[in-house]
């Protein structure tokens, strides 16, 4: 016992470090990307060296998007760290919670106002009750990726795809995408054109291709009966249906096998092994595919929308100070150094990740040329509502697309659902 | 006719040697369904974790690793830090070991050496309460309310919360060594203590080495409880410094795009320890679940 | 007050006295939290700072939601397929250790070992095993036609799979009915043999009723294993698929530990506590209408 009791002294000495040293310790979840990791341990790196009194570890913790269940509990014992990288559109939401510390002070004390400096989206992201709870890093943009070989080979014309013609309509698109099915002597799917939810294909992709609204601001309500909502989970609900349910299940079970458990090494992802002729996701694929399949032909192209809307949304991380943090001066230095121009640029290059500082902004010279596209969808991208029930509604919203894609619930029913279960927690923020 | 083992015989002229074969081989074939059942998890652990990510997505699935990916277990430790967590875990297991067997063999010592008025009343609620701790220490009945209490004294984060508890006596364990103690004739403790002798010296140096298997149990049990505990790391533990393999494995697991085949490798860094101390104490873990009852083993 | 002599008082302090600890410990790591529950369940907390008076709010937003009752027909599901099931493994196994044949050590501790194995270990291992395609469970099944199963993917198979993953870990209580079987003499199975039983009618009027208390420990322990499961579903599905494998503990740990609902998760506790009470009183009250004490 007493051992153990020395062990946490410490652990909590550690934070002190010798010689009056400063250590800070980072967190992030271990779903981030390696590259924009790799990004982030540079930085770290130089951050470091400039100050020795003042040393950043890293820590890699359990958790995802919306799971911060390894940050809440650590940080309600005490035991939490000082900077911890916080998915934007979920600052809302921990901040309501009471999980994370008030910039405001700290920028009162630098005498900066940095609302200006950062893409509105983003910075809106980081607000709560007008105080600034994060700082905004990084952002993305989703776009549909598709084989030309693999089209080709079928004798779809790849006319069709070419950006400067606009989003293709679903019906078209989906047209195409199951000439390109092919089943075994069992029955069973050993490649699919599409698969609607595979990656990024949320239903927020979808919900904004219908040029669905989630959130109506002037009600405070969140809006997933939207119509524009429900169209997009109808998109999925009889795309599955087609497919067959449990067939499509199965084929996605087998080849990726995400997003809960342990998946297939990443080079065999299926749209590097063929299994998908198409997929809807982020920039971050780029790296992927010149790392795995560098002579995969692929193109990029707006994603599916009816009406010709451009669509797009993006997501993207911010730094925050949790509550009980023991050395928060030392941890807004190291923020504001991350999520200035310099960390961003740095950041962009290494990982791909876009900027969210107006400054850097349209600098096309921080990527290589296959990120134009992506880049050009900025302007069109919306971004998940902020709301203090931010990572509840995502995850009930997963949920309600769980039940279409299954086709166990009708769109209207699910999505009625979740707003029956989301609303009265947002009501609860209003009083 | 009937064989003396009572197995139905199906040829009515055979002597009875001729039983004994076909007896003896469907009793191997049965064992080995069984055996290859339970065995083939584990092996199919083995040969995964030893593939190579080419061969990992084959199909059919090769039964055998065609080339032999001994580099995964290097791999695997490099973002899995093997040495670490088995050092936590060891020390978690061997101070839950500790307060496991000083704790319960005095409490069962008081339930079944000592008469005292409402010995049996008291007994009781040890019983009872062995279905609410089928997990020890942590379990999901108890564990909201205990959390917040160690979060209240700031205990959370270290090993405290976790070994604490088996300091303080398992149903489970307190049934098992009472059950073994109340076997010793009383006339025993009766004789010391008609001598003078006082109820410590009568404890250790004459019950003490005679419940010796029992405590050999309880220390294995005990050990490997501690070693399997996934919850309760899961709660209590944030440092990935303090990290045990359970939580370290689940851990690894959820990293990006992590590949099975490490996954497997790095669960089977974990079991090894574990199977090894099984084929070391094996007798232990067999007798361990007779013992108490009462009843002659083998 | 009874009277006590001197002697019996000394007794008492030092009986007291020796299982004190577990007092300590019934008090604080038992009562205390099974209190606390109902307790807490009564609040509104955060786990951060206080907690907030709410009376009844808790149960009734419990009652009201869909998923408390999915993950209590979840919970309720597998512990009534698993419970029974495991009785019949546990069984086979005993009788398969028991077979007279030299190498048995070694099948013993072949049967054994998952048992050793950490769940976590397993539930990881199943993962892998139950893929759909490259797994080796439905490479198996396909041998002899059967189509292809999505475990872990289709609800209607995840508890399924969970079920049949807890199988792997009945090695200690086969050997708890291999002791109950042992410990019947053999002249009482000579005795039928005289008669012209059979091996079957042997092992149902003799074996079975004799081992009714195995039978009553092995139902006691699996109710509580069962009520109680959680790392298979934490790790393997996340309570996915469509919600078919969030079990009462997921829903609590979930409620606390992800969304910040500690008095909610508190009140799911106190539940969860009074059905495995219930499930075990009733259990316990039956047993004495089939369960046979005497083996002599």
């Amino acid at each position: 016992m007493n051992r153990a009791l020395l062990l946490v002294v410490c652990c909590c000495l550690n934070n002190v470090g010798a010689f009056g040293q400063t250590q800070i310790k980072f967190w992030y979840g271990s779903s981030t990307d390696p590259r924009e990791e790799k990004g982030y341990q540079q930085l770290v790196t130089e951050f470091n060296q400039r100050d020795p009194k003042v040393q950043i570890r890293i820590e890699k913790v359990p958790g995802t998007e919306t799971d911060a269940a390894k940050l809440m509990t650590a940080v309600r014992s005490g035991a939490g760290p000082d900077v911890y990288l916080l998915d934007r559109f979920t600052v809302a939401q921990r901040a309501a919670s009471g999980l994370l510390k008030d910039l405001g002070p700290y920028l009162k004390k630098e005498g900066k106002e940095l609302s200006q400096d950062y893409l509105d989206f983003a910075w809106k992201e980081v607000i709560y009750a007008d105080k600034v709870f994060g700082l905004p890093i990084g952002t993305d943009t989703r776009a549909l990726f598709y084989n030309k070989k693999m089209l080709r080979d079928a004798g779809i014309d790849l006319a069709d795809f070419d950006p400067a013609k606009g989003p293709m309509s679903p019906e078209r698109f989906k047209e195409i995408a199951f000439k390109l099915n092919k089943t075994d002597a069992s029955g069973a799917y050993t490649q699919l054109g599409f698969v609607p939810w595979l990656e990024q294909g949320w239903g927020y992709s979808w919900g904004y291709a219908f040029g669905g609204e989630f959130f109506d601001p002037a009600q405070n309500k969140v809006t997933p009966t939207n119509p524009g909502v429900v169209a997009g989970y109808d998109f999925l609900y009889n795309w599955a249906k087609d497919l067959g349910p449990e067939k499509a299940r199965t084929f996605v079970d087998t080849y990726w096998q995400w997003p809960s458990v342990g998946t297939l090494p990443e080079e065999q992802e299926p749209f590097l092994t063929g299994k998908v002729a198409m997929l809807l996701t982020g920039q971050w694929q780029l790296p992927i595919i010149k790392k795995y399949t560098p002579n995969l032909e692929y193109g990029v192209t707006y994603i599916p929308a009816p009406n010709g809307l451009k669509s797009s949304w993006s997501g993207g991380w911010s730094l925050v100070i949790p509550q009980g943090a023991k050395n928060p001066d030392a941890a807004f230095q190291f923020i504001r150094f991350i999520t200035g121009a310099q960390g961003q640029e740095e950041l962009a290059k290494v990982s791909g990740m876009f900027p969210t500082l107006k400054s850097l902004a349209g600098r096309k010279d921080l990527f290589p040329p296959e990120y134009e596209f992506f880049l050009s969808l900025l302007p069109v991208a919306q971004s998940r509502p902020p709301l203090p029930v931010g990572a509840l509604y995502w995850d009930k919203l997963k949920d309600a697309e769980e039940a279409v894609i299954t086709n166990s619930k009708k769109s209207q029913d699910a999505l009625q659902a979740v707003a029956a279960e989301v609303q009265p927690q947002l009501d609860h923020f209003k009083k | 006719m009937m064989s003396s083992n009572g197995l139905r015989d199906l040829r009515p002229e055979a002597g009875n040697w001729k039983h004994e074969i076909p007896r003896a081989a469907i009793s191997r074939v049965f064992l080995l369904v069984m055996s290859l059942i339970y065995l083939s998890p584990m092996y199919w652990m083995f040969v995964t974790a030893l593939k190579s990510n080419a061969e990992l997505g084959s199909f059919p699935p090769t039964l055998w690793p065609h080339t032999w990916a001994w580099q995964n277990i290097v791999d695997a430790t490099k973002n899995f830090p093997f040495l670490q967590y088995l050092w936590n875990t060891t020390f978690y297991a061997v101070f839950t070991v500790i307060g496991a067997v000083l704790s319960n063999f005095l409490i069962a010592y008081g339930f079944s050496r000592i008469k005292w008025p409402g010995r049996e009343l008291l007994f009781y609620p040890v019983i009872a309460s062995i279905f609410v701790f089928i997990e020890f220490p942590v379990n999901p009945i108890t564990m909201i309310p205990v959390f917040t209490l160690f979060t209240k004294l700031n205990l959370v984060n270290s090993f405290v919360p976790l070994i604490l508890p088996s300091f303080f006596g398992n149903p489970f364990f307190i049934f098992l060594l009472r059950q073994f103690m109340l076997q010793i004739p009383d006339e025993l403790s009766e004789a010391a203590r008609l001598d003078g002798a006082n109820e410590w010296q009568i404890m250790t140096q004459i019950i003490l080495p005679l419940t010796k298997p029992a405590i050999a149990v309880v220390a294995l049990l005990a050990g490997v409880n501690a070693w399997k505990d996934f919850l309760g790391p899961l709660i209590y533990l944030h440092d990935d410094s303090l990290y045990t393999l359970s939580i370290g494995l689940e851990f690894f697991k959820t990293e990006h795009r992590i590949q099975f085949n490490l996954l497997m490798a790095a669960s089977c860094l974990v079991i090894l320890p574990l199977i090894i101390v099984f084929s070391l104490f094996q007798r232990f873990f067999i007798q361990g679940v007779t013992l108490g009852s009462g009843k002659p083993q083998n | 007050m009874a009277n006590f002599s001197r002697r019996e008082l000394r007794s008492l302090f030092t009986g007291l006295l020796c299982v004190s600890p577990w007092l300590f410990g019934f008090l604080a790591f038992l009562l205390y939290p099974l209190l606390a529950n109902f307790q807490m369940g009564m609040t509104d907390y955060s786990g951060f700072g206080d907690a907030t008076w709410v009376g009844l709010k808790n149960y009734q937003d419990l009652f009201a939601d869909p998923l408390f009752w999915a993950a209590i027909y979840n919970t309720l599901f597998y512990t009534i397929f698993a419970v029974p099931l495991g009785i019949i493994v546990a069984i086979l196994i005993a009788i398969a250790m028991n077979q007279k044949v030299r190498e048995i050590p070694i099948y013993r501790a072949l049967i054994y070992l998952p048992s050793i194995a950490p769940t976590f270990a397993l539930s990881m291992m199943m993962i892998w095993l139950m893929n759909p395609r490259f797994g080796l469970v439905n490479y198996f099944l396909g041998l002899f036609g059967v189509p292809t199963i999505n475990w872990l993917g289709d609800p209607h198979w995840s508890k399924i799979a969970i079920i049949l993953l807890a199988q792997l870990g009945a090695g200690p209580i086969g050997l708890i009915f291999l002791a109950a079987m042992r410990a019947i003499p053999s002249t009482v199975y000579d005795a039928a043999s005289l008669d012209g039983a059979s091996s079957w009618k042997k092992f149902y009027h003799i074996t079975l009723p004799l081992i009714t208390p195995a039978i009553l420990y092995d139902i006691i322990i699996g109710i509580g294993l069962g009520l109680q499961i959680f790392v298979p579903a934490y790790i393997m599905t996340e309570g996915g698929p469509l919600n078919s494998t969030t079990f009462v503990a997921l829903y609590i740990y979930n409620n606390a530990f992800k969304y910040s609902r500690f008095g909610f998760a508190a009140a799911t506790s106190g539940i969860l506590f009074l059905i495995n009470a219930l499930l075990a009183i009733s259990i316990f009250r039956s047993s004495k209408f089939w369960v046979n004490y005497d083996v002599e």
